[in-house]
């Protein structure tokens, strides 16, 4: 029970990382049908800005009553950096050919990718750099387990960030925007839609949280490198094509249920953690084959 | 025997009924059109009968031969779906509701017969003329894999075949001077008739044709209207959608008129240029 | 058809003279090279070019994007590494595990690709990456077939008669091996040249340009994007066991996405998608880059730093950054050839108009014609 109850902590924990990053890769996907193949390492981008703004302001030593402040001020600043930054990618790599032939925008992505992780390797080298956890720590006894208490922030954290995200996106102006962009560009259009700076915000809101996803994961995990993305990103995928790409609740549902599923399979089986990436993919290509609309989306015809 | 048929052929998109229980039979060598206002459900019909769309209910009958036969749904399928069709063809037809729609693919709807041209043309707008229409006549070759690997006697045999009749179907159509030039290239009457060269390629016995007129003035639609009577003349079954009167009265034996998804009236053009629901279906029920 | 591989047909035309000069130098090539250490990586090279060409069949002709690729690699590697090697003592011929290895991996191909290949085109990228990480991790984590992360060692390689004094065996010689993939890749050049104008290559083209179009035309499109997979996957298995008897070892760590899948791909893009001429010479250059630029040059920077003797310099390390710079030029490579030259370096005549058009005014008119 105690085991059970370890591992579930510890899968919701990596889940809330995921899901913070499959929101990216499924909002993006809804708006433009584009897998952004770049967004994993949009994600390690703004674990590294957060530690940057971390040592700038030697939060490490901070004393408690500056902390909550300086966290939060690290993860607003990361977030609208990193949000910057994918706006970025989208203007200079993605908009110029959204009309191209589809497998052109696919390459560009997985090339946009590698930029990222070698600009990532030249400065930071291929080494692990050590990360620090500004969360709390000890650990709450309820008896049956015992719950960190760090990881419950980052839970709490992550559901925090997508219920704004998901109130952005049903009662705001911009938020219907992308909703309707989402469904019918060219309608959308008509109706007045800006559709660059629609699909802009999509973009910034996605590589915000998936900022906010990176410094997590560093203070989780208390270690970062450079090649982080490819593995989380395609994780993160997996979670978004689980809850059903181009939805917004079923890729923070994805995300939860893809990291239980990895903690189980890590934690019960011997020599598990091997195996379970193989288990992620394995997941990832029976859905797609099999119920390619996930657990909660929207159709996607073939076009 | 009509060379097509079908029996209540019903479509729904979601709440949207599309198509709703036409029964249609084009004759085995008759010029046949469907005309209608925008929005009746006309490209549906062509679309369901391609193997586009499968139907929510109907049949489609291809020389007496329905076009969705189960055996070739267990060969295109996984096997274990033939469980769940099996339950679900006995229930529907418990319900009434006829039995259960397959569909073939596509490409095996054209390789029966049944060959067709897009609303808005569709062509391999990279690939020149001649290539196109070589294209079309994929489903009529036979070199596998190793021929082609290989080029085989067989193979180039059959390639030179392929593009002595290629030509001549553009000379058929009347674009033989223009075999070498990309699709995309070609005037927009061009394409159109470069897109009936094509759908002929593949040795149809019933040629749809969308629309065919679109966009055509007066000198190009005769042409247009010989090409349909040439094309009668080998023997093929026409079955067409426009929209240009004209075009549709003249060219056509019988017409089937569809509204909202229903067919409202069917006959020879003057008894259906008459008849009272269809003027109300165009002209709106305030005339 | 004007598009034919120039030096195939009419040996004697004018035109192809550059290309008989090239074969020429390319048969005496061991012979020049007195110390065979370039002969060596030449013979490498060959595996690369084979790769590139296989590639080009599945992205080039038929558009669908494999990101997996290293995956059939992995896979024909191992197949030839188990069946002859000390691993089991199982000691079959290379000749015969050459194209039984193409054959495993087409057949992983059509496993992998026949439920998916229905998918649309992006999902299907996502999948063949999500295959190329697992198969590389069930290699390693598999040990008791696959020898774990150490891989496996000592695979057998090539024997022919002994002719010419020539013992026939492959050994460590690299020279039989350079005639082997030089063999093999104009062999290659020959069938490949022979798909692209054929029913196959043209069902292809018309499934790149307009799937629905194509269907209509009697196409089965997924039996036909089917072909082009398994197609790619058997060069990729061929090259496989060819890699895995020259090197000598087979580790799960060289079949990786960075390592192969993405290198590939990069050489594909650069040279020209759907053109065997631009995509040979996208390999050729990608592969020095790798092997040859990016090792030499740090040491050349070191060199050249201390020569000039500037502290400045000599501390900003340039070489270690050079050094660890290779995914950065990927990086660029790959978005930037599809950004201002998506046809590549040296296109092929139709992909040319195809994808400079692509971008324009007018193909977008194209694309919501027929959306």
């Amino acid at each position: 029970m105690r085991f059970f109850a370890d591992q579930l902590i510890l899968g919701l924990t990596d889940g809330a990382i995921f899901a913070l990053i499959a929101l990216g890769y499924t909002m993006v996907y809804g708006i433009i049908e584009l897998i952004n193949f770049a967004h994993g390492d949009i994600f390690t981008v703004g674990g590294f800005i957060g530690l940057t703004l971390i040592s700038i302001l030697g939060l490490q030593h901070a004393p408690p009553a500056l902390l909550i402040p300086g966290v939060i001020l690290v993860f607003l600043v990361a977030m609208s950096l990193n949000g910057l930054l994918g706006v970025a990618i989208e203007r200079v790599a993605y908009r110029p050919l959204r009309n191209a032939p589809r497998l052109a925008p696919l390459i560009t992505a997985v090339g946009i990718s590698f930029i990222l992780e070698g600009i990532l390797f030249l400065l930071k080298g291929p080494n692990q750099i050590s990360y620090p956890n500004l969360l709390p720590g000890g650990s709450l006894n309820l008896g049956f387990a015992s719950i960190g208490v760090g990881n419950v922030f980052i839970i709490l954290i992550a559901l925090g960030l997508m219920i704004a995200l998901n109130q952005f996106i049903q009662r705001t102006r911009v938020g219907r925007a992308m909703r309707a962009t989402a469904q019918d560009r060219d309608a959308a259009r008509l109706m007045g839609v800006n559709i660059n700076r629609t699909i802009a915000i999509t973009f910034f809101i996605g590589s915000a949280l998936a900022a906010a996803g990176g410094i997590i994961y560093g203070f989780d995990y208390q270690t970062i490198d450079f090649s982080l993305g490819f593995r989380n990103g395609l994780v993160a995928f997996t979670a978004a094509v689980f809850g059903g790409i181009g939805n917004v609740v079923g890729a923070a549902l994805g995300g939860f249920i893809i990291g239980i599923i990895i903690d189980f399979v890590g934690g019960y089986f011997q020599g598990g953690q091997q195996w379970s990436d193989v288990v992620v993919f394995s997941i990832l290509i029976l859905v797609l084959v099999f119920r390619p609309t996930g657990l909660l989306g929207m159709r996607v015809p073939e076009k | 025997m009509p060379i097509l048929e079908t029996r209540g052929l019903t479509k729904r998109f979601g709440g949207l009924v599309a198509v709703n229980g036409v029964d249609l039979s084009v004759e085995q060598g008759e010029i046949f059109a469907m005309i209608g206002p925008n929005g009746a459900g006309k490209t549906t019909v062509f679309n369901l009968v391609a193997g586009l769309y499968k139907p929510t209910s109907g049949q489609i009958l291809f020389n007496g031969k329905s076009v969705y036969p189960v055996r070739e749904f267990w060969r295109n399928y996984l096997p274990p779906l033939a469980g769940y069709y099996t339950v679900a063809d006995a229930v529907r037809r418990r319900l009434g509701l006829g039995p259960m729609p397959l569909g073939l693919r596509p490409h095996a709807v054209t390789a029966l017969g049944i060959a067709r041209t897009f609303q808005n043309i569709r062509l391999f707008s990279y690939m020149t003329a001649l290539e196109n229409v070589m294209v079309g006549e994929h489903p009529r070759m036979h070199a596998k894999v190793w021929d082609s690997l290989l080029r085989t006697p067989f193979a180039r045999r059959e390639e030179r075949k392929v593009r002595d009749r290629a030509r001549e179907l553009l000379r058929f159509v009347g674009l033989e001077r223009h075999q070498d030039q990309y699709a995309r290239n070609l005037p927009y009457g061009f394409q159109r008739r470069l897109e009936i060269a094509r759908a002929l390629g593949t040795q149809p016995k019933l040629l749809m044709l969308d629309e065919p007129a679109a966009g055509f003035n007066p000198q190009e639609k005769n042409e247009l209207m010989q090409l349909i009577q040439d094309i009668r003349g080998q023997g093929i079954t026409v079955f067409l959608i426009e929209h240009d009167m004209k075009v549709v009265m003249e060219v056509s034996e019988r017409i089937v008129v569809l509204d909202y998804g229903e067919k409202i009236a069917e006959g020879p053009p003057q008894k259906v240029r008459t008849d009272p629901r269809v003027i109300e279906a165009y002209l709106g029920k305030s005339a | 058809m004007k598009r034919k591989l120039p030096g195939f047909g009419a040996v004697g035309r004018a035109q192809n003279i550059p290309y008989v000069l090239l074969g020429i130098a390319l048969l005496l090539f061991p012979i020049l090279d007195s110390n065979r250490s370039q002969v060596d990586v030449a013979a490498f090279a060959g595996v690369w070019v084979l790769l590139a060409l296989g590639l080009n069949i599945v992205v080039g002709y038929a558009g669908l994007l494999d990101l997996g690729y290293a995956a059939f690699f992995a896979i024909g590697s191992y197949a030839f590494a188990i069946l002859a090697s000390g691993q089991f003592n199982i000691h079959i011929s290379f000749w015969l595990l050459l194209f039984a290895s193409a054959f495993i991996a087409a057949i992983f191909g059509v496993l992998l690709g026949a439920p998916t290949l229905r998918l649309r085109g992006d999902y299907l990228a996502i999948v063949t990456l999500g295959f190329g990480e697992i198969v590389p991790r069930v290699f390693r984590n598999a040990s008791v077939f696959t020898g774990g992360v150490n891989g496996i060692v000592g695979v057998d390689q090539p024997k022919l008669p002994a002719v010419f004094g020539w013992s026939g065996n492959f050994g460590f010689n690299p020279i039989p091996y350079y005639y082997l993939i030089l063999g093999v890749i104009v062999l290659s050049l020959f069938l490949i040249n022979n798909l692209r104008n054929s029913r196959l290559g043209r069902a292809w083209m018309a499934i790149r340009e307009d799937e629905v179009a194509a269907a209509a035309t009697g196409i089965n499109t997924v039996t036909t994007k089917l072909l082009a997979f398994a197609l790619g996957a058997s060069f990729s298995g061929f090259a496989g066991t060819y890699y895995a008897s020259k090197l000598f070892i087979v580790s799960p760590e060289s079949f990786s996405f960075q390592a192969v899948s993405v290198v590939v791909l990069v050489m594909v893009v650069l040279g020209g998608m759907g053109s065997m001429r631009g995509v040979i010479v996208g390999a050729l250059l990608i592969y020095f880059i790798q092997s040859y630029v990016l090792i030499q040059l740090p040491g050349w920077i070191v060199s050249a730093t201390s020569a000039l003797n500037i502290d400045f310099l000599t501390k900003l390390d340039i070489g270690s950054y050079v050094q660890r710079s290779n995914f950065l030029i990927f990086g660029i490579i790959l978005a930037g050839i599809m950004l201002l030259r998506p046809q590549g370096l040296l296109p092929s005549a139709q992909r040319k108009v195809e994808l400079e058009g692509g971008t324009s005014d007018e193909a977008v008119a194209d694309l919501r014609g027929s959306a």
